[in-house]
């Protein structure tokens, strides 16, 4: 019993005092992904990975706009898109504080401009991805 | 308090006045908010489906390291005595009527809190046969806690939003990326 005592009383307080101090996540803690939007063209390949579909893109094929979207309400941090996006666009920070009153917060929305393909004319992919990796034409028209 | 409203939108010169009236206001309403729920929080915990992770994550919210109760926040045993309803998983189909019949025996005011994935949005389930897709398909949700599971920390700074005594820390952001213009591009 004195053990016990001995050994309760030499641990101390171990309370985290977190609200007031900030807790600090280890290292190797997958949290919010963030995008780097200087580095994303835009190419999708994240929303093809993602298994639970927190990341999604709709093409609006009239005005040539690629409307591009991840939620953090979705998505249960694997690190797919981290390890797939091929410019290193996306990381999953430490970052784990995502209470919200809304669903609307939780959102990351992007619009990217797409370019039309010089022989069928459609829109087919972001003029940022071509720039990075030249395509002639659409698939369709290959 | 009229002649308070038509002061707050007058002057821009003054902003500091402002500030501190819009800080005054929030005091009240925070006083406010404890006086209703009494500075304390009782939570009932209701598991429609999950796969234990958030559970263990919510039960490690007792323990002596995270230690909830010195915020006056108390699991209890039934419906009957609870404030908040912590609920996990993505709404199976068996059991949404429990779901259902959990929430009717809450008295009011009542909160609803979604705890990780499943319960945010239906997770990696989604919508299917057995999953509802989500707690807010089927009752008024009022704080999401995303986090496959999420941390102690992470549930314990959802709690405590929904008692008005910390902030939202993310906001909605947009990025658009249509001032290139419009020109086809031809390599």
């Amino acid at each position: 019993m004195f053990r016990i005592l001995k050994k309760s009383l030499s641990t101390g307080i171990v309370t985290s005092r977190y609200p007031k101090e900030p807790d600090q996540a280890p290292e190797e803690f997958r949290g919010r992904p963030e995008v780097d939007f200087e580095k994303c063209t835009g190419c999708k390949v994240c929303s093809e990975v993602c298994p639970s579909r927190a990341i999604t893109y709709e093409d609006d094929l009239k005005q040539g706009i690629r409307n591009w979207q991840l939620s953090y309400a979705n998505c249960i941090f694997c690190g797919a898109c981290e390890e797939q996006c091929p410019y290193g666009a996306i990381t999953l920070s430490r970052f784990y504080e995502m209470a919200s009153r809304n669903k609307d917060d939780l959102l990351v929305t992007a619009k990217f401009q797409l370019s039309s393909c010089p022989r069928c004319g459609q829109y087919f992919e972001t003029i940022r991805e071509i720039r990075r990796t030249p395509k002639e034409v659409s698939h369709g028209c290959r | 308090m009229d002649q308070e409203m038509i002061e707050f939108q007058k002057p821009e010169e003054n902003q500091e006045v402002l500030r501190t009236h819009l800080e005054e206001l929030g005091n009240h309403l925070s006083e406010k908010i404890g006086k209703i729920f009494g500075r304390s929080l009782h939570i009932r915990e209701v598991d429609s489906g999950s796969c234990n992770a958030c559970e263990w994550e919510i039960t490690a919210l007792s323990n002596p390291v995270y230690d909830l109760e010195r915020f006056g926040i108390y699991f209890v045993a039934s419906p009957r005595h609870a404030d908040v309803l912590l609920v996990t998983g993505p709404v199976s189909r068996n059991l949404y009527t429990a779901l259902l019949k959990t929430y009717e025996a809450t008295p009011e005011p009542k909160l609803v809190i979604a705890v990780g994935a499943c319960a945010c949005s239906g997770g990696l389930f989604q919508k299917g046969y057995a999953s509802l897709g989500g707690v807010d398909k089927v009752l008024p949700v009022d704080v999401y806690i995303p986090g496959c599971p999420p941390r102690p920390q992470a549930i314990l700074q959802g709690l405590l939003l929904a008692m008005d005594k910390l902030e939202q820390k993310i906001r909605k952001r947009n990025f658009s990326d249509l001032h290139e213009g419009d020109t086809c591009h031809r390599p």
